[in-house]
């Protein structure tokens, strides 16, 4: 003992502190889940936290950004397929968790999960369930001042407006709702007429915003008039006395309605934790979590609510609110092609 | 001790170089190499006005930055010892906190600015600028204090003082200015939620969705050579600037500054105390840019603050930035004292390399080289700490590597020749000798790089660590939200993590010069 070298002593005590300290929080597994989810942090915590409390099972949250809303998780989710990290994939939309099915990430859900939707909020192959839908709207200002500027604007080609240059607003189409609302409408329109729209939102200047709550918060502000957004983030802003509302774009007789979006919920593959997150799958599918976002006022409609005689192509067809019909998956695979071009006319790109 | 342990050292010292910074640079270099679109996919007016944006932060961090270097390089009173440690700690300040703080104040006097427009590009202008001029000001304060009196004297002298000092103060100044605009550039917090396009936010989109390469495929590892290829111009225009002003100021100060030691003429010194508005004028410029965002992240709060709640909210994710930040300066301070048994430029190149890339680069590496299946090891590296850590380590060593290779100038080198004539071997002469008079300036940088590591955005968000959970991925999640109670505490909880370990960092430093 005598002999041994202090400094080599001192350097192996560190390296196994350096170790147990790197695989300390491994190896306490038990009884925990690890969740993806795209749904805004403040409302997913107190969701997972009645799941602690109910079932004793530990969440670990993962939230993603406003910024780079569900792609960046979607892409994680991608990247980890063949050595995942996450159990469950919480998903605020649904074009994303396609792609993913498509590429095979997730595992089937238990029968009863899937039995309990509607027919078209449920895959097919069990590969993912609806749990309530969100729906794309214009926000505008409620201003005095502005209701000359607003009270024209009822469709989305009314953003193209002249009198609206430089006071119109959306969240960067690459991330969130709003790519897969890009790829619905070019399915809907068709290349040539989604050029001409975008290129006429072009024209007025559209701003690409870090999100959709930022969207809420510029016409808010003033500093913009209008913006497209999702009816959550309009609703977030009334709560906090806001002078916004929204419009459902596109709701006469003649025209195609507005996008509805589902948020969906998935069992990775391989996920580390498969009993635990059958049991948070469950839990966060149930009719409670959807009606708890209904009155959070995040979901503008329940799946339940849905005309279960509606045709297939448009399982989602509402009596309240008239909306786009669009096969999802179609729309899915579309996305990256018309996200591109969205950003080449939006942002004047090459 | 025997020869060997020296030797060990070193050996560590390389070993934590090879992994933290030789490896993901390598794996840049591979991807440069291999990927196809090369450099045809340059955005060049996207590239045209980061550099803009970025020369315009530098430039107003210059401004702010000359008179508070001035004084902090020839005042002599303890109001710029207090200077002296206020400065350096708030570059330690987290970006985010500072961005958030700076929107809060905006908000809170009514400003509202059109996204995207002029004034909106300058208020990311001036938020970088108001968190980076310390780099400047430290430099210029630091070359006046080493500069030779004499010459200042003779200036006061001949009514030449204010051009000797501006012109003594130049090279620093322009070199902390190139250093801003490099840091500049890794920042895309900032720019994010109003939409404003940079090449950090383009390489955001280009990893986190795939999107804009044409042919890319969804492979993870196109996506992330397509990042690189992205982020490569800005990383290399900015580098090289950087890299040549700062020698251009370190041979300039070689050329004309005699370095003297200051306890010999102080009644000479004391003759070149700045004017007492310029002191006042330097402290106003400080509080500012401190008190500004601090302040209007105080008064924005909608409930009252409660260090109670907002431990019992955060605490996880804040043990968990401690946790991965001090085996981080642990391991730091370990190679520190390597670099302080052997001197290796070779490795502080490297490490500066690895620094100078930015964070998001670095943390696309590390993903893509450490998400696999280590079957050696019986446990995920992947999911565990060693992720942030190496990823902090490839950041900020080079700080360790720095700090251990002061140790081998001018008197240390005779204290080491001392000790080698009394037959100590290099780690017996690092152990008894250099360690005991060096310790309170190792430890101290190993601070500096906690604290950095606490508030490091760029890597940890591409990261977003699992485990432990951290605070960074948490709060850019809140970010874009206009007025959070829970973003209010978590900034004001980030500020002050940072600016413990920043502040005794700083007061280490400043008892090891004291002890030299």
């Amino acid at each position: 003992m005598q002999n041994r070298n202090p400094l080599a002593v001192f350097l192996s005590f560190l390296t196994a502190w350096i170790f147990q300290l790197g695989t300390l929080s491994i190896s306490a597994t038990a009884q925990t889940v690890v969740l993806y989810t795209s749904i805004d942090a403040p409302l997913a915590k107190p969701i997972v936290e009645r799941f602690e409390r109910e079932t004793g099972i530990t969440v670990r949250l993962v939230t993603d950004g406003e910024a780079t809303k569900t792609a960046g998780l979607a892409k994680r989710l991608l990247a980890e397929k063949d050595r995942p990290r996450a159990d469950v994939y919480w998903n605020n939309e649904i074009f994303h968790t396609l792609s993913l099915a498509r590429e095979d990430c997730f595992t089937p859900l238990p029968k009863a999960i899937v039995d309990s939707r509607p027919a078209g909020y449920r895959d097919s192959n069990s590969m993912w369930v609806a749990t309530g839908l969100r729906a794309r709207v214009i926000v505008v200002s409620s201003r005095e001042k502005d209701q000359a500027i607003v009270s024209q604007i009822s469709t989305l080609e009314s953003l193209g407006l002249p009198h609206l240059k430089g006071k119109i607003a959306m969240s960067n189409p690459a991330f969130g709702t709003a790519s897969g609302h890009m790829a619905s409408l070019y399915m809907l329109w068709g290349e040539e007429k989604f050029t001409r729209v975008l290129q006429s939102w072009r024209e007025n200047d559209i701003k690409l915003l870090g999100g959709n709550s930022v969207v809420v918060d510029q016409v808010a502000a003033g500093s913009i008039v209008v913006g497209l957004t999702d009816n959550d983030d309009v609703a977030s802003g009334l709560s906090q006395g806001k002078p916004v509302a929204a419009v459902i774009p596109d709701q006469l007789e003649n025209q195609s309605g507005t996008l509805l979006i589902p948020a969906t919920v998935s069992l990775v593959k391989s996920g580390p934790n498969p009993i635990e997150a059958e049991k948070l799958a469950t839990f966060l599918a149930s009719p409670e979590v959807e009606r708890e976002l209904l009155e959070a006022k995040f979901f503008a409609c329940s799946i339940h609510e849905i005309d279960s005689t509606s045709p297939a192509a448009s399982p989602h067809t509402m009596p309240a609110i008239r909306t786009i019909s669009v096969d999802w998956n179609e729309a899915s695979i579309q996305m990256k092609h018309a996200v591109e071009l969205a950003l080449r006319i939006l942002q004047d790109r090459k | 001790m025997k020869p060997g342990a020296g030797h060990l050292m070193t050996a560590v010292g390389v070993m934590i170089v090879l992994v933290a910074c030789v490896l993901p640079l390598g794996w840049i270099a591979v991807s440069i190499a291999t990927f196809p679109l090369r450099f045809a996919s340059i955005d060049l007016p996207l590239l045209g006005l980061t550099l803009l944006y970025n020369f315009l932060a530098a430039v107003i961090a210059m401004a702010i930055a000359l008179p508070i270097g001035i004084v902090l390089g020839k005042d002599r009173f303890i109001r710029t010892r207090l200077l002296w440690v206020i400065v350096p700690t708030s570059l330690l300040l987290p970006s985010m906190a500072m961005t958030y703080g700076w929107t809060q104040s905006l908000r809170l006097v009514g400003i509202v600015l059109t996204p995207g427009s002029a004034a909106d590009v300058m208020r990311c202008v001036m938020t970088l600028a108001a968190w980076l001029w310390p780099i400047p000001a430290l430099a210029v304060g630091l070359t006046l204090r080493r500069a030779d009196h004499s010459i200042a004297l003779q200036a006061l002298l001949d009514g030449a003082s204010t051009r000797i000092t501006l012109r003594q103060s130049l090279p620093p100044l322009l070199a902390g200015g190139a250093v801003v605009m490099l840091l500049a550039g890794q920042e895309f917090s900032v720019f994010e939620p109003t939409g404003i396009r940079v090449v950090a936010t383009e390489v955001r989109i280009v990893f986190e969705s795939g999107l804009l390469f044409e042919g890319l495929t969804r492979s993870q590892s196109d996506r992330a050579a397509a990042a690189v290829m992205t982020a490569l111009p800005l990383v290399l225009v900015t580098s090289i600037l950087a890299l040549a002003a700062i020698l251009w100021a370190l041979r300039e100060q070689a050329q004309h500054h005699a370095v003297v030691i200051e306890s010999g003429n102080d009644a000479a010194l004391w003759a070149l105390v700045p004017h007492r508005t310029t002191v006042l004028f330097a402290w106003a410029l400080v509080l500012l840019t401190l008190l500004i965002p601090i302040g209007g992240l105080l008064l924005s709060a909608r409930a009252p603050l409660s260090l109670l709640t907002a431990w019992n909210e955060f605490s996880p994710e804040v043990l968990g930035s401690l946790s991965v930040a001090c085996l981080t300066g642990v391991i730091a301070f370990v190679t520190a004292c390597a670099a302080a048994c052997r001197r290796s430029t070779t490795l502080l190149a490297v490490s500066l390399v690895s620094f100078l890339v930015g964070g998001q680069l670095i943390a696309i590496a590390i993903i893509r080289i450490l998400n696999r299946d280590f079957l050696f090891l019986p446990f995920d590296l992947y999911d565990s700490m060693f992720v942030p850590v190496l990823t902090y380590l490839s950041r900020f060593v080079w700080i360790a590597l720095l700090a251990g290779g002061a140790l081998w100038a001018g008197s240390w080198r005779s204290l080491r020749d001392m000790a080698h004539l009394d037959g100590a071997g290099t780690g017996r002469t690092f152990l008894s000798v250099i360690l005991p008079l060096s310790w309170p300036m190792l430890v101290g940088a190993s601070l500096l790089i906690v604290a950095m590591s606490v508030t490091e955005v760029a890597a940890t968000v591409l990261i977003a660590p699992l485990n432990p959970p951290m605070l960074v991925p948490m709060l850019i999640t809140w970010v874009h939200i206009q007025n959070y109670d829970p973003m209010i505490a978590a900034s004001l909880l980030m500020i002050c993590l940072t600016t413990v370990p920043g502040i005794v960092g700083v007061l280490l430093w400043g008892l090891w010069r004291q002890r030299v």
